[in-house]
């Protein structure tokens, strides 16, 4: 019982958390980036939050912050998610080359860390909202194609897959009808380890440094870091609410998958 | 002899994976070509100045030759010059190189031997209070970015208890060992990290041994809990958890690009930065070559270690 | 040596696993526990080394082996209790030898005396060899039945006073069972050993055991000598699982038909020659194999494992590519890989498969598996298939309330039927049953077999029968393909070939299943 209390506790504030970083900026009156008071000022009166390193008010932009940090990972997950599977599926049901080339792939992608993947699409190609959907999609999907790969070819050990062909379907069919939904479950329950690294790779370019001075989570922890011992709320409050997005991506994820499957 | 061979095939693959990493970063990093060269003489400079540096850098030859040109160089250890710093690549990286490398070995020897303990731990608690604390603890962990994690242990450790150094500055003319309390928090975020990641697939791995048929049987048959988890149940775990702390120094390496800017420390994370901003290409194509060896060094060293470990593929005929 | 009073085990949700089962036996007796699967055979048996599988508990009685009360011992009596005086060997023996030790170490770790030429003795009891060389092997170095002695021996090396096996025959057949059971009853007799053993199969047990003990959803139905429970069975579930058993003898008792003149046969294979492997390790698994099906008729292909029986099947389905030879239906020859036949072709040849569990689709509820051949082979319109899915289910003998069923929620019984349906969806004139019941129950099988024989009569279909079970053959075929070592070594009508078997190994395994359950003479 109460262990119950406390779990829908959790999501009520996770689901709160995600809510201010999608819609926050809609709270939000004039511009975030205007300088209001000195630096590293401490909370007070019109300033629940106090000001950051350049003297801006902290709240809105922490309110402003989070969208960008929650869409953009969600819809590149979900790209990733979708070229993983469809990869990981063609390499296992095809097997032979095509089973070797894309194993190949992935190991070769999954042998540099996200980070460093990050840095050099950044050099190349530069800062773009399309940079880092590219980013999270090429470090993501070589870890969804590798588990729907060995799920497919666990799958494919069935007789059912063998068979399918004999009982009039075609292989596209085979592949749709019958291995796909015997591996949703696996590529599900990693889609939430999935999301929370595509959120921390995004928080991470703004982290360091990269991107607009738009108001951006990852962006105020570095800058105001400095300031820690002034005020600590341009550091806590994104760090706080960028943890609940991670944490809850990832468990909300996980149950969800859980009970979609738990037949 | 057959294990040689097995070797020798894990060192090719390795070295054809090196291949395609190098090519791919050096396409990926230059897809803009061009800039280079007007990033490092600014925004003053004129469209000849440029050409003239343009030619000089070789940046308009054809990609595959200066692939070649650049790899014949990396075996010869010339990874080329940066142009910030109009020193070789080889001369900007070494400290920096030297220091992130402290901090990632550092981690590691935290992280393994309590990534260790703490998945035996859950592994023989499974179920119990402890291993799901345990388990809710590592989930949240590994969720949380390293940055995040990283400034709520400075908020904590330094700007409240006032224990330790929020950054950590080497002294001048120094290294970060003259001054070892400012290793602590960066290591303590890196391997808190790692841990919880790690711990996670040692406990698995447990688990997963603890259940084979041949582990009941000994049970079954009468052995000392002692002898039947030293000898029937450990020995089935050591493939997975070397092939996990192969994983591991991956992810340290990754981890400090942001742990190493929250603290201040100078590795790594300040040249790769740096060099993405003013489109230093060759230090940031030097830097991922670098790291990418020392990766899959590990890779190979996991495989090895974990081919000892398995009389199957150790004694394997083919 | 054993006496169990009362012994009640359950499971998580308070339901009896074992329900009030009493046992005395005395030392150097044999013991055989028949049962089904699900009976609590296993935890009968793990009772008498003080275990209890995660999920279950002890609720109520009492077990003694030798003179201590088995469940109430400490963990440090329990150890001492399973190295000295009962030894248990699992189903599986192989996958009990841990990978990481050498065989010295296998059996030194429990043996008082290490010397190599104890090890050397302990292995040579067993017919394995003793040389140092030997020794230093790893257990995948080792056959499939070298690891299965060198598990016995290990269990052994402490000279238990009881023996425990758990089916001891489970995946081997026809003359290597009979071998592995005289090794076992040679052993315990030596020895003076007491041994119990689990069992699904009542030839093993005819032949090794001198006591039945049988079980039957946690209860004891019957126990006694052998010869008292398989010639005068007491309780009614007994002569039910006796008549079920398929045996040779069936063979007296059925009115077999002539070949049927001017049927011409719906399925021919000729000539067929299959091979596995790629070129340099390329083995040759059927060859040279022919035979005729008619409507109606049922050949049965009778092998052992790796005879290459179940690869004729694939052949005949399309699954596999034979290097040679022809399959022909009709008058009309199939195209060899399944991928090229046309819809029509695909529907008029359909397998019943051995693992129904493995060959129907576990997101796909049962009626959605029937209906969807009966939309893509038969093309029916959505209503229409939903009506005869219904039909099939009937015809199959499923009640309607399963249809919205996953596969899952069915019991091995319920999906092999399951598979039948969708396989007469298609309205096939050949139907291949591959091993078909080898996993189930004995009785749940003779219903299986009775369904199949009837719809052959009925439907005039044309059944090849795959089996290693020359009980099945008898109960079921009308011609029979003996297959050895990929080659036909005879074929026939099924009364001269079981009758009087013409070639050698024909005759061993005829002799093999003879030892059947009339001629239990021990006393």
């Amino acid at each position: 019982m109460l262990w119950r209390a406390v779990t829908v506790l959790l999501a009520v504030v996770a689901l709160a958390v995600v809510l201010v970083a999608v819609f926050g900026d809609l709270l939000v009156s004039g511009d975030p980036g205007r300088i209001v008071a000195i630096p590293y000022s401490p909370p007070g009166p019109g300033l629940p939050l106090g000001t950051d390193y350049a003297g801006r008010d902290v709240l809105p932009r922490v309110l402003a912050g989070g969208r960008f940090l929650v869409l953009v990972p969600l819809f590149a997950t979900a790209l990733a998610a979708v070229l993983g599977t469809a990869l990981g599926m063609l390499g296992g049901y095809l097997g032979g080359v095509a089973n070797v080339l894309t194993s190949r792939l992935d190991t070769l992608m999954l042998a540099v860390p996200p980070i460093l993947v990050l840095l050099v699409l950044l050099n190349g190609w530069g800062y773009s909202t399309a940079t880092l959907i590219a980013i999270v999609v090429i470090t993501g999907a070589p870890f969804v194609s590798r588990v729907a790969r060995a799920s497919t070819l666990q799958v494919m050990q069935n007789d059912y897959v063998t068979q399918s062909i004999a009982l009039g379907e075609s292989r596209l069919s085979t592949v749709v009808r019958e291995i796909l939904p015997n591996i949703a479950h696996p590529v599900l329950a990693d889609a939430g380890t999935r999301l929370a690294i595509a959120v921390t790779l995004t928080a991470s370019a703004g982290f360091l440094g990269f991107g607009p001075d738009a108001p951006n989570w990852g962006a105020m922890i570095s800058q105001n870091i400095e300031g820690i011992s002034l005020t600590p709320w341009g550091v806590v409050v994104p760090a706080v609410l960028l943890a609940v997005v991670t944490v809850s991506a990832n468990i909300l994820l996980d149950r969800f998958a859980a009970k979609a499957f738990s037949r | 002899m057959t294990m040689l061979y097995y070797i020798g095939r894990r060192v090719a693959a390795a070295l054809l994976t090196l291949i395609a990493v190098s090519a791919v970063l050096l396409a990926a990093s230059e897809v803009l070509p061009g800039d280079a060269a007007s990033a490092s003489l600014g925004i003053t400079s004129t469209p000849e100045e440029v050409q003239a540096l343009r030619d000089q850098l070789g940046l308009d030859r054809p990609l595959p030759v200066r692939y070649v040109e650049w790899m014949g160089g990396a075996l010869r250890g010339d990874l080329g010059v940066s142009i910030m710093a109009r020193r070789p690549v080889t001369e900007v990286v070494s400290a920096p190189l030297a220091d992130t490398t402290l901090l990632v070995f550092l981690a590691a020897a935290v992280t393994v031997p309590l990534s260790v303990l703490i998945g035996v731990l859950g592994a023989v608690r499974r179920g119990r209070r402890l291993d799901r604390a345990l388990t809710a603890g590592a989930v949240v962990t590994v969720s949380v970015p390293q940055f995040v994690m990283a400034s709520l242990l400075v908020l904590v450790f330094s700007s409240t208890l006032h224990l330790l150094p929020a950054v950590s500055l080497a002294p001048v003319g120094g290294g970060p060992l003259d001054r070892p309390e400012i290793l602590v928090l960066p290591v303590l975020a890196l391997a808190g990290f790692a841990t919880a990641w790690a711990s996670r697939l040692v406990r698995a791995a447990v688990i997963d041994a603890n259940a084979a048929p041949n582990v009941e049987a000994a049970r079954l048959a009468g052995l000392p809990e002692r002898v039947v988890v030293w000898r029937h149940v450990l020995p089935a775990t050591v493939g997975p958890c070397v092939q996990a702390f192969a994983w591991l120094i991956s992810g340290l390496f990754g981890g400090t690009a942001v742990v190493e800017q929250v603290f201040n420390y100078r590795g790594l994370s300040y040249v790769l930065v740096d060099a993405v901003r003013n489109h230093d290409t060759a230090v940031l194509e030097g830097v991922g070559l670098l790291l990418a060896t020392i990766i899959l060094v590990a890779f190979i060293i996991a495989d090895v270690l974990a081919l000892l470990a398995n009389p199957k593929l150790r004694t394997a005929t083919a | 040596m054993i006496s169990i009073d009362d012994l009640c085990v359950a499971d998580n949700e308070g339901r009896r696993v074992l329900d009030g089962v009493h046992l005395e036996l005395a030392a150097g007796q044999r013991l055989a526990i028949v049962g089904q699967t699900g009976s609590g055979k296993t935890t009968l048996a793990l009772s008498l080394l003080g275990a209890v599988r995660p999920g279950l508990r002890v609720v109520g009685g009492q077990v003694n082996v030798a003179r201590d009360d088995v469940l109430a011992l400490a963990p440090a009596g329990l150890r001492r209790l399973r190295r000295d005086l009962v030894a248990y060997v699992p189903q599986d023996p192989a996958a009990s030898l841990t990978p990481t030790l050498r065989v010295y170490r296998q059996i030194g770790e429990f043996a008082a005396d290490r010397s190599p030429g104890a090890v050397g003795r302990r292995l040579a009891e067993v017919d394995l060899p003793d040389d140092e060389r030997f020794q230093r092997r790893y257990p995948h170095q080792l056959s499939g039945g070298q690891q299965r002695r060198l598990a016995l021996a290990r269990s052994m090396a402490r000279d238990p006073r009881l023996l425990v096996l758990d089916e001891p025959t489970a995946g081997l057949d026809g003359p290597v069972r009979g071998r592995v059971l005289d090794q076992i009853t040679r052993l315990v007799e030596t020895r003076g050993m007491t041994l119990v053993m689990i069992t699904h199969d009542l030839h093993v047990a005819a032949r090794a055991a001198d006591r039945i003990l049988v079980l039957n959803e946690g209860r004891v139905e019957e126990q006694g000598t052998t010869s008292a429970v398989l010639l005068q069975p007491e309780a009614a579930y007994t002569r039910e699982l006796l008549a079920a058993v398929p045996d040779l003898s069936e063979l007296q008792q059925r009115v077999l038909v002539d070949d049927r003149p001017g049927a011409a046969p719906v399925l021919r294979v000729a000539n067929l020659v299959a091979s596995y492997g790629s070129r340099a390790q390329r083995r040759r698994v059927v060859d040279d194999v022919s035979f005729d099906v008619a409507p109606g008729e049922c050949v049965a292909l009778l092998g052992m494992s790796g005879s290459g029986k179940t690869t004729v099947a694939r052949c005949v389905i399309g699954t596999h590519v034979p290097d040679s030879g022809e399959v022909r239906l009709g008058e009309q020859a199939l195209t060899p890989d399944v991928s090229r036949r046309s819809i029509d072709e695909r529907r008029r040849v359909q397998l019943v498969p051995q693992d129904s569990a493995g060959s129907l689709n576990p997101r796909r509820r049962v009626a959605a598996t029937i209906t969807r051949v009966l939309r893509v082979l038969r093309g029916l319109p959505a209503e229409e298939a939903a009506e005869e899915t219904l039909r099939l289910l009937g015809l199959v003998g499923l009640p309607a309330r399963l249809a919205d069923r996953f596969p899952a929620e069915l019991s091995g019984g319920q999906r092999q039927r399951v598979t039948i349906a969708r396989a007469l969806a298609a309205g096939p004139q050949v139907l291949v049953c591959d091993e078909m019941t080898s996993s189930l129950d004995v009785r749940v099988q003779a219903a299986v077999l009775d369904l199949i024989d009837g719809l052959r009569r009925d439907l005039q279909l044309a059944v090849v029968l795959i089996t290693h079970d020359l009980g099945v053959v008898a109960r079921m075929a009308d011609q029979v393909v003996v297959l050895h070592e990929a080659k036909v070594c005879e074929q026939g009508r099924v009364g001269d070939v079981l009758g009087d078997p013409q070639h050698e190994w024909t005759r061993e395994l005829v002799r093999a299943a003879s030892v059947n359950l009339d001629v239990v003479s021990r006393p």
